[in-house]
C-alpha cells in the first residue's frame, strides 16, 4: 500500500499565495541533531533521540524538516511547540481553528500535527505535510513552512518532534442504539471475534433500546450475533464530548435476518484527545519510532539561525554546550555525564576568560544535569564567579527553573557582596516554592532623578547618579566586584548573559525568545 | 557510562569546628582549595550555628569510614591531627554531621531538612 497524503494550506488572512511566497520570511533553524544518527530504539529512550530545535528567526525562505522512518507513521503525530506564535490550524473538514497562547494567557503554545492529515499551521505560513512510503517498509515524512511568521522583526521559537501516539492513550470506542422492538425487554448483546475486548458497559435506553459501550485496546472485528436490531438504530451516535484527532470507521456484521445477511455500519473512533498528550513536556515523549534518519532539508535561507553572540555578550554561559564544562576549575576534566561537578564554566562571551565562571572548592561546586537541554544544578551555598564583568549600565538576564526547597532569599545573579553595594537579579518576587520556567532579567543603568522600576521580568533597575537605590536610600557607590551565580539559592540554571549596556527591547525580546525556545524548562 | 559522581554528601560543621572540618575537606577533597569549604554559618539546629554543605561525590567517599582517610599530596600542609579528630567524632553529639545519600534521587535541601537544619536567610540589601 502506498500512503501519500498532502494538505496545502492558504494563507488564513487571504493573502495571495504568490505574495505569501514573496514576503520577507522570517523562519530560521537550529537543529542540535547528529545527521547520520541512526535510532532503532523500541523502549523509550529520551537520550537516544535526535532531538530538533527549531528556532524560527528571519530572513529565511523556507523550512523543510524531513525524516526517514522505518515502520508505520501513521499512529505517530508531530509536535510543535511554537513560543510565542499564534497559531492557526487549518483544517479541510472543520474549517480554520484558532489557538491563541494569549488569549489563555500562555507563553507558547504546543500545536500537534497529524501525520498524513491535519496540519496546523503557523500565522501566515504555508504548510505542507507529506508521508510517502509503505508502512513495515522506509517512509518519508515530510513538513514544509514556508513564508512569513508574525511580524519581521520578531524572534519566535519553537520545537519539533516527531513522537508516537501513546497506546493507552488510544481511545477505540464502538456504539450501537438497538431497539427494543417490542420485545418488553433489552435484548442481549453478543460481542464475539477476534482481538481483546477491553470493556464492556451496556445500558438499558427505555427510548433506543440497548445502548452498548464498548472499549477494546486492540484493533478486533466485532461481531453483533443475535439480536434483532434495525439499521437506522446505528445512527445514533455517542456522543463524545471532546474532539477526536483520528478517525476511522470499521465495517462488521451486526446480525442476521433470516436468509438476508445484513451489514450494519459500525463506527468506531480512536480518540486521542489533546488533553492527554502531555504537549507541555513533550520532550518526554522524543521517542524514536522504530528507527529514523533525519534528514533536515532547508532551501532558500537568506541567513544564518539567529544567534545570541550577534548582541556580543560580553558573558555567555551556555549550559547546553558540554565543550565549556569542566569537572576542575583548571578545565582539565570535561564534564561528560550528568551529576557531574562543574569546577570552570568557560564563557562564550567576548570577554572571554575574565567571564569564566569557577569554583575552586569541590563541595561548592554545582552538578551538571542534561535536562532541559543542560542546566546547572545549584545547591543552596553554591556558587560559580567569574571576573569583574561589567560597569553601569548593562544588562543581565538568566534562564532558570527553581525548585520547591528554594530559599526565600536567594540570588541567581550577584555582583558585590555583604556591604557592598551590588546588582543582581533575585528570585524572591517569584514566591518560594514555585515550580516552572522562569526567565529572569535585569537592565541595570544609572540615571538622572530618582525614577525607579521595581524588580520584575524584564524590568528596568535603576540606580541614580546620587548613588540611591530603588528605595531612594542613599547608599554607597558601585562597587565593581566579581560576579557570582548562586547564593541561598537551589535551583537549576540555564543560559546566563551580561552585556556592557542596556538592550533594546528589540534585543531582548530576540534574547528572551531564543532562551525560551532553546530551553526545555 | 554514567557519572561517577553517584554520592551526595551532606556535611555540616559546628561554628566551632570550622578549622578542623576544613582540614577534613582538605584530605578528602580534590584540590588544596578545599581548605575553604567551610566559610560561614549556613543553617541552625538547636540554637547551634552551622556551615553546611551538600555536594556529589564519587564512590570512594563511602570508602573513607571503613578504610580511613586518604593522604593526598595536595593535602601535606592539612592538620590531620585535626582531621581525625573531627572525622572520628561524626555525627557524635557537638560534632560534624554528616549523612551521605544517592545523588540521583536527593538533594541538599531535603536532605538538610530532614536533619532538622534551618537555612539561616540573608536577606539581600537591594530586596
Amino acid at each position: 500500500m502506498r500512503l501519500r497524503a498532502r494538505a496545502v494550506l492558504a494563507a488564513k488572512t487571504g493573502t495571495a499565495l504568490d505574495a505569501v511566497l514573496h514576503r520577507v520570511p522570517v523562519i530560521g533553524v537550529d537543529m542540535a541533531v547528529e545527521a547520520d544518527e541512526v535510532v532503532r530504539a523500541e523502549v523509550f529512550d529520551p537520550e537516544a533521540f535526535p532531538r530538533a530545535t527549531v528556532t524560527i528567526g528571519r530572513r529565511t525562505a523556507r523550512l523543510t524538516i524531513k525524516q526517514e522512518v522505518y515502520g508505520d507513521i501513521r499512529p505517530h503525530l508531530v509536535l510543535l511547540r511554537a513560543c510565542p506564535v499564534r497559531v492557526v490550524m487549518l483544517d479541510a473538514e472543520d474549517g480554520v481553528v484558532e489557538s491563541d497562547p494569549s488569549a489563555r494567557g500562555e507563553t507558547c503554545t504546543v500545536r500537534v500535527i497529524e501525520v498524513g492529515g491535519n496540519v496546523y499551521d503557523i500565522e501566515r505560513a504555508l504548510g505542507v505535510c507529506e508521508v510517502e512510503g509503505s508502512p513495515g517498509e522506509r517512509m518519508t515524512f515530510t513538513f514544509t513552512l514556508v513564508g512569513e511568521l508574525v511580524r519581521p522583526t520578531d524572534y519566535v521559537g519553537g520545537r519539533m518532534a516527531i513522537v508516537p501516539i501513546p497506546q493507552p492513550l488510544i481511545y477505540r470506542s464502538a456504539s450501537i442504539v438497538a431497539p427494543r422492538l417490542g420485545l418488553g425487554s433489552c435484548p442481549a448483546f453478543t460481542f464475539t471475534g477476534g482481538g481483546e475486548v477491553g470493556t464492556i458497559d451496556t445500558t438499558c435506553d427505555p427510548e433506543g433500546g440497548k445502548m452498548a459501550y464498548v472499549q477494546r485496546s486492540a484493533a478486533a472485528t466485532l461481531e453483533l450475533a443475535g439480536v434483532l436490531a434495525r439499521k437506522e438504530s446505528v445512527d445514533r451516535v455517542w456522543e463524545t464530548a471532546r474532539e477526536p484527532l483520528c478517525d476511522e470507521t470499521v465495517t462488521a456484521t451486526l446480525y442476521q435476518d433470516g436468509a438476508a445477511e445484513l451489514r450494519l455500519s459500525l463506527q468506531e473512533t480512536a480518540i486521542v484527545l489533546p488533553e492527554m498528550v502531555d504537549v507541555e513536556g513533550f520532550a518526554g515523549y522524543d521517542v524514536s519510532i522504530g528507527g529514523c534518519r533525519w534528514m533536515l532539508v532547508w532551501e532558500g535561507f537568506a541567513d544564518q539561525p539567529w544567534s545570541p553572540l550577534e548582541l556580543e555578550p560580553l558573558v555567555w554561559l551556555d549550559p547546553s554546550d558540554r565543550s565549556t564544562l569542566f569537572i576542575n576549575s583548571a578545565g582539565t576534566q570535561p564534564v561528560q555525564f550528568s551529576g557531574d561537578p562543574v569546577g570552570l564554566w568557560v564563557n562564550k562571551g567576548t570577554l572571554g576568560a575574565v567571564g569564566d565562571a569557577a569554583q575552586a572548592v569541590s563541595a561548592s561546586r554545582p552538578a551538571w544535569t542534561g535536562a532541559g537541554g543542560g542546566m546547572i544544578a545549584l545547591e543552596s551555598g553554591q556558587t560559580m564567579t567569574t571576573g569583574h564583568v561589567a560597569e553601569m549600565p548593562f544588562s543581565a538576564a538568566v534562564g532558570w527553573m527553581r525548585s520547591p526547597s528554594m530559599t526565600a532569599a536567594g540570588h541567581m545573579l550577584t555582583a558585590g557582596g555583604a556591604g557592598i553595594q551590588r546588582w543582581n537579579i533575585n528570585s524572591q518576587p517569584m514566591g518560594v516554592g514555585a515550580l516552572g520556567p522562569h526567565l529572569r532579567t535585569a537592565r541595570v543603568s544609572y540615571r538622572e532623578g530618582a525614577a525607579y522600576a521595581a524588580w520584575s521580568m524584564g524590568s528596568l533597575k535603576i540606580r541614580t547618579l546620587e548613588n540611591q537605590n530603588e528605595n531612594s536610600t542613599t547608599v554607597a557607590p558601585f562597587t565593581p566586584q566579581p560576579t557570582s551565580i548562586g547564593f541561598s539559592y537551589t535551583g537549576d540554571v540555564g543560559h546566563v548573559f551580561v552585556f556592557d549596556r542596556e538592550l533594546t527591547d528589540e534585543e531582548s525580546t530576540k534574547l528572551l525568545t531564543w532562551m525560551e525556545a532553546v530551553s526545555v524548562y | 557510562m554514567s557519572t561517577k559522581y553517584t554520592h551526595r554528601a551532606t556535611i555540616c560543621a559546628p561554628i566551632a569546628e570550622l578549622y578542623a572540618a576544613n582540614q577534613l575537606a582538605c584530605i578528602v577533597g580534590e584540590s588544596a582549595a578545599d581548605i575553604g569549604t567551610f566559610t560561614v554559618a549556613t543553617h541552625t539546629r538547636d540554637g547551634v550555628e552551622y556551615a553546611c554543605i551538600s555536594t556529589v561525590v564519587k564512590d570512594v567517599f563511602a570508602s573513607y569510614t571503613n578504610n580511613g582517610l586518604p593522604d593526598p599530596p595536595h593535602a601535606v600542609d592539612a592538620n590531620r591531627a585535626e582531621a581525625l579528630r573531627v572525622f572520628a567524632g561524626l555525627n557524635q553529639p557537638g560534632g560534624v554531621v554528616f549523612e551521605l545519600t544517592d545523588a540521583a534521587t536527593t538533594t541538599g535541601a531535603d536532605v538538610l531538612a530532614r536533619l532538622g537544619f534551618e537555612p539561616i536567610i540573608v536577606e539581600d540589601e537591594n530586596g
